[in-house]
C-alpha cells in the first residue's frame, strides 16, 4: 500500500504577518524539493487533497465559545499572544489545516493507504481546548485522534518530536488513558511546560510521557530515548494507531531551537516509529506537520526523508548536505548524551508505576 | 510572412502530404519513401514550410534505438541510478561540486552512442551538467549530448527519462533537418501541442515532436471546417482519435511507455487499426506493407472496403478476401473504434484521412454521433502543419536573494527592476522577442498566456530580504494569422 501526501495550496496562504516564522516559505522549499525528486509520480505515494474540517470534529476536541472567538476574529484580524495573531482569513486556514489531520486519518482507516502525512498548516500541538498559543490555533493533531476514535480506534498514541513541548495536545488527553502521549522537546524552552513529573491525571496517569532534552541534544539521544522509553512502552500499550506530531525544527540548522538532529537521525526516528506501526497496528501511521523553521536550511532535506522513509524508499543518500554540516558542531552539546541519560532513569521511576516494560 | 504561402509536409509511415496554402489549398500525397528528396526536390521552394513527422518517434519507439549512456547528479535525497557526486540546492547552491576525474571514468567506462545528463535541481543552476557536458565533448558530439536544464521545469525522474529519449533522437533530427535544409533552408516541425517549434528547439528537445501528427491532423480539421468535436484521423497503420475544444487539439501530459515526460502533447487515442492493418483471416493489429489495393501483397482493411461496396479504391481487381471475412473485419474494426468513443469528449466526429469518407461515416451511424468529412480531409494533418503558429513556453525562476534569473534553465542578466509585474513584463517581452526572431509575425505573438505563477519572500531575522518568482509563459499554440 501506499503512503499518503495530504496537501492543498491553500496551505501556503495562512500567514500572520509576511515576516512571520511560521509562513508560507516554510512549505516552499520542500514542496519543490517533492516535486524535483518526482514525489507526486511516484507510485508508493498518493496524493490527497483535504477539505475542511467538520465543526463536529473540531467541537470534539475545542470549547465553542472558542471556535466562536476565532470565527469572528478571522473577519478582521485578532490577537491571542506576542506569537499568535489572527490575520483575516485564519478561521478557514485553521479549519483546512485541521481537515488535512483528518483526511489523513479518513485515508488510512478507509486503507487507501498504509500511512499518510499531512503537510498542514497552521499548526496545532500547543493550541488547547479554550487557547491557541505559539502559532497554533486548532490542534490538528488531537482532531485527528478524536476523528479516528469516533472512528472505532480504542488507542492511539502520539509521538510528538517537535522541538518545543506539545502541551495543547498533552492539556486535551491529560485524564485520558485511551491516548499516549510522548513529547521530546528541548527544556527549558517555550512553552515552558513539559517535565518529566508532568505525567497525566487520573485514568491517564502515566499516559503522558515528557522527555525534556538540553540544548545541543542529537541523534543518539533520541535513539536511546526511543529505544528506553518509547518503544517499551508503546508495544505495552498497544496502540491501534501511531501518530506523530512531526516538527522538524530539532535540526541542527533551525533557527529558532537549539537541537542538533540530523536528517538522518529523523530518517532513523521514522523508520522506527513505522517498524513498531508494522509490528503492532498493521503499519497505521500517521504523521502532521508542526513546526520547523529551516526553510532554506534543513527542512526539505528532513521532510523528504521523513517521507522516504514511511514509503519505504531507499534513504541511504537522505542526508544533510556536507555544506550544511560545518554549522553542526556549534550546535552540537556532546555532554547532552550524559543529561538524557540522567532524565531517562529518574523518568523511568516515574513510569515504573505505570507500566510494566519500563522497570 | 516568409514567402507568399504556408506549406505543410506530414511525413506519415505510409504517404507524405504535401499541402500548399495560398488563396487555395492544394494537396499532393506521395509514398514515404526512406529519403525525403525526391518529395522535397519537385516541392516549391518559396514559401513558410513546416514539417510534422511522427516517423522520428514511432522509430524511436517500436525501431532499434541507440544505445543511451546516462549520468545523473542526485546529491542529497533520493538517489538516482548512473549517479555521480556533485549536488545542487533548490536556490541554485553549488553544495558540491563535480568530481571530474569520476565523470571522465564513468563515460569511458560506458560506450554509447549519445549522453543524457540529468542533475537534481539544475533548472535552478546548470553548471554541474555544464562541466559534465564538457568533458563528455571529448567522447561525444554535441548532437549526441543532451542535457536537462533546459527543460525548464523541477522533476528530475521526468527529466531524466526525457533526456535521455532527446539524447537518442537528436542525432536523428539533426539528419532530418540536414536533408529539409538541401531545399529549404528555413523551416519549422511541429510539435506535439500543434505549435511550431525552430530547427534549433527540435534539436533540443526532439521528445516535442512526438504527436505531432495527430495534433496537425486535428488543427487542420479545425481549419477547415471550425468545430470543435473528436477527430478521428484514419491513416495506414493506426487510427487516431483526437479531441478539439476551445478550436485547439486538447493537449495533456505527454507519456512514454506510460509515464511522464513533464511536457504536454495533444491528448491522443491510438487504436492499432489502420488502412494498411492485415486480414488474414481475421483484422489483425498490424501492418505489412500496403494494402493490395495499393500493390501490397496482403489483403488489408482497404481491400475490405472495396470488397463491401463501400469504396473503390486503387486496384479492387485482387482483393484477396472473400465478402464474409471483408464484413468480419469490417465490423471489428467498427466495434474497436465505437467501443473508445464511449468515454471521448461529446461532439461531432470529423474525419480525417484517406480512408476518412468511407469509414467515419459507418463509425458516426453506428455509434449514433453526428460526423463531417472536411473537403481535404485525407490532407488534414499537412493543412494543420501548414497554418500552425510558432509556439513558445519560457520557464522563468527569480531569485533576488541569489541575484538569479533562469530562463528555462539557462542564466540571464540579472534585471534592474524586480518587482513581480516587472519581471513578467521582461519576460513576456523575451518570450516575444525569442517568438519574432524565430520568424513569428507580430500578431502571432500578441497572446502569451501565463500558465503557471507562484511568489514569495524569503525571510531572514524577521524582515524579507528576497523575493523567489516562479512562471511560465506562453505564446500558446493555434492558427497562424497568416493563414487565409
Amino acid at each position: 500500500m501506499r503512503t499518503g501526501i495530504v496537501y492543498h495550496d491553500r496551505y501556503l496562504a495562512h500567514e500572520q504577518y509576511p515576516s512571520h516564522p511560521e509562513r508560507r516559505e516554510r512549505l516552499s522549499y520542500t514542496m519543490d524539493q517533492l516535486e524535483e525528486e518526482g514525489i507526486f509520480e511516484k507510485e508508493e505515494f498518493l496524493l490527497i487533497t483535504p477539505k475542511p474540517a467538520s465543526i463536529s470534529d473540531i467541537l470534539a476536541v475545542h470549547e465553542e465559545d472558542y471556535l466562536t472567538f476565532l470565527e469572528r476574529s478571522s473577519v478582521v484580524g485578532g490577537y491571542i499572544d506576542a506569537d499568535t495573531n489572527i490575520p483575516p482569513g485564519l478561521y478557514q486556514n485553521a479549519l483546512l489545516s485541521a481537515g488535512g489531520a483528518v483526511a489523513a486519518g479518513d485515508a488510512v482507516l478507509d486503507k487507501k493507504v498504509r500511512n499518510a502525512f499531512a503537510f498542514c498548516r497552521p499548526p496545532g500541538h500547543h493550541a488547547g481546548k479554550r487557547n491557541g498559543a505559539g502559532f497554533c490555533y486548532l490542534n490538528n493533531m488531537a482532531v485527528l485522534v478524536q476523528h479516528v476514535k469516533k472512528r472505532g480506534l480504542k488507542r492511539v498514541a502520539i509521538i510528538d518530536w517537535d522541538a518545543h513541548h506539545g502541551n495543547g495536545t498533552q492539556e486535551i488527553f491529560y485524564p485520558d488513558s485511551t491516548v499516549l502521549f510522548f513529547s521530546v522537546h528541548q527544556y527549558p524552552f517555550y512553552p515552558g511546560t513539559g517535565g518529566i513529573n508532568e505525567s497525566g491525571t487520573g485514568a491517564g496517569r502515566g499516559y503522558t510521557i515528557n522527555m525534556p532534552v538540553p540544548a545541543g541534544t542529537s541523534d543518539e539521544s533520541y535513539e536511546y530515548l526511543f529505544t528506553e522509553i518509547i518503544a517499551p512502552v508503546i508495544r505495552e500499550f498497544s496502540p491501534d494507531c501511531v501518530t506523530i506530531s512531526a516538527g522538524q525544527d530539532a535540526h541542527f540548522t533551525d533557527p529558532l531551537i537549539s537541537l542538533a538532529l540530523t536528517t538522518k537521525g529523523y530518517a532513523t526516528l521514522m523508520h522506527k516509529a513505522c517498524a513498531l506501526a508494522d509490528e503492532l497496528c498493521k503499519g497505521r501511521l500517521i504523521a502532521i506537520l508542526e513546526g520547523g523553521y529551516s526553510v532554506c536550511g534543513g527542512l526539505p532535506y528532513t521532510n523528504l526523508a521523513i517521507l522516504a522513509c514511511m514509503a519505504g524508499l531507499d534513504t541511504s543518500h537522505c542526508t544533510d548536505p556536507q555544506a550544511y554540516m560545518s554549522a553542526f558542531p556549534d550546535r552540537y552539546n556532546p555532554r547532552s548524551f550524559d543529561h538524557v541519560r540522567g532524565m531517562t532513569h529518574d523518568l523511568k521511576k516515574i513510569l515504573s508505576s505505570t507500566w510494566n516494560n519500563i522497570r | 510572412m516568409t514567402g507568399n504561402c504556408l506549406i505543410g509536409v506530414d511525413i506519415g509511415g505510409t504517404n507524405t502530404d504535401i499541402v500548399i496554402i495560398n488563396d487555395d489549398i492544394h494537396t499532393q500525397k506521395l509514398p514515404t519513401v526512406p529519403s525525403l528528396d525526391p518529395i522535397l526536390s519537385g516541392m516549391k521552394k518559396t514559401g513558410r514550410l513546416a514539417v510534422s513527422t511522427s516517423c522520428l518517434l514511432n522509430q524511436f519507439l517500436i525501431g532499434k534505438r541507440k544505445t543511451v549512456a546516462c549520468i545523473t547528479i542526485p546529491g542529497p535525497g533520493l538517489t538516482a541510478d548512473h549517479a555521480v557526486c556533485g549536488a545542487i540546492g533548490h536556490r541554485g547552491d553549488i553544495l558540491k561540486d563535480i568530481n571530474p576525474t569520476e565523470v571522465e571514468d564513468y563515460i569511458r567506462t560506458h560506450p554509447a552512442d549519445s549522453l543524457a545528463v540529468t542533475g537534481k535541481f539544475s533548472v535552478r543552476n546548470p553548471c554541474l551538467e555544464e562541466k559534465v557536458v564538457a568533458i563528455a565533448r571529448k567522447y561525444y558530439t554535441d548532437s549526441c549530448i543532451a542535457p536537462s536544464h533546459t527543460l525548464g521545469y523541477l522533476n528530475m525522474p521526468e527529466r531524466i527519462r526525457t533526456t535521455k529519449a532527446n539524447a537518442a533522437l537528436k542525432e536523428e533530427v539533426a539528419v532530418l533537418i540536414r536533408q529539409v535544409e538541401k531545399y529549404h533552408s528555413h523551416f519549422y516541425f511541429v510539435s506535439g501541442n500543434a505549435g511550431l517549434v525552430s530547427k534549433t528547439r527540435a534539436c533540443e528537445n526532439p521528445l516535442s515532436l512526438f504527436h505531432s501528427s495527430p495534433a496537425t491532423a486535428a488543427l487542420g480539421s479545425y481549419y477547415q471546417i471550425r468545430r470543435n468535436g473528436l477527430v478521428i484521423d484514419i491513416g495506414g497503420s493506426t487510427t487516431d482519435l483526437v479531441p478539439i475544444a476551445d478550436g485547439l487539439p486538447v493537449n495533456g501530459p505527454l507519456l512514454l511507455s506510460g509515464k511522464k515526460t513533464g511536457m504536454d502533447a495533444v491528448v491522443c487515442e491510438s487504436i492499432p487499426y489502420g488502412g494498411d492493418s492485415r486480414v488474414s483471416p481475421v483484422l489483425m493489429p498490424e501492418r505489412e506493407g500496403n494494402a493490395r489495393a495499393f500493390g501490397g501483397k496482403n489483403p488489408a482493411l482497404t481491400d475490405a472496403l472495396n470488397v463491401t461496396g463501400i469504396a473503390a479504391i486503387g486496384n479492387t481487381d485482387f482483393p484477396g478476401l472473400s465478402r464474409e471475412a471483408a464484413e468480419t473485419a469490417l465490423q471489428t474494426y467498427l466495434e474497436c473504434v465505437c467501443s473508445r468513443l464511449k468515454n471521448s469528449i461529446q461532439g461531432p466526429l470529423i474525419g480525417a484521412g484517406y480512408l476518412a469518407p468511407y469509414l467515419v461515416p459507418l463509425i458516426a451511424k453506428e455509434s449514433r454521433r453526428r460526423y463531417y468529412i472536411p473537403e481535404h480531409a485525407s490532407s488534414s494533418n499537412a493543412i494543420g502543419a501548414a497554418v500552425s503558429r510558432i509556439s513558445l513556453s519560457l520557464h522563468v525562476h527569480l531569485d533576488t536573494g541569489k541575484e538569479i534569473l533562469l530562463y528555462n534553465g539557462i542564466p540571464q542578466p540579472f534585471p534592474h527592476d524586480t518587482d513581480d509585474e516587472s519581471i513578467i513584463s521582461i519576460a513576456k517581452e523575451e518570450l516575444q522577442r525569442r517568438a519574432a526572431r524565430e520568424g513569428a509575425s507580430q500578431e502571432d505573438c500578441r497572446q502569451v498566456i501565463t500558465e503557471q505563477f507562484s511568489a514569495f519572500d524569503v525571510i531572514t531575522y524577521y524582515s524579507a530580504d528576497a523575493r523567489i518568482l516562479d512562471c511560465v509563459l506562453q505564446i500558446p499554440p493555434g492558427i497562424s494569422s497568416e493563414a487565409p
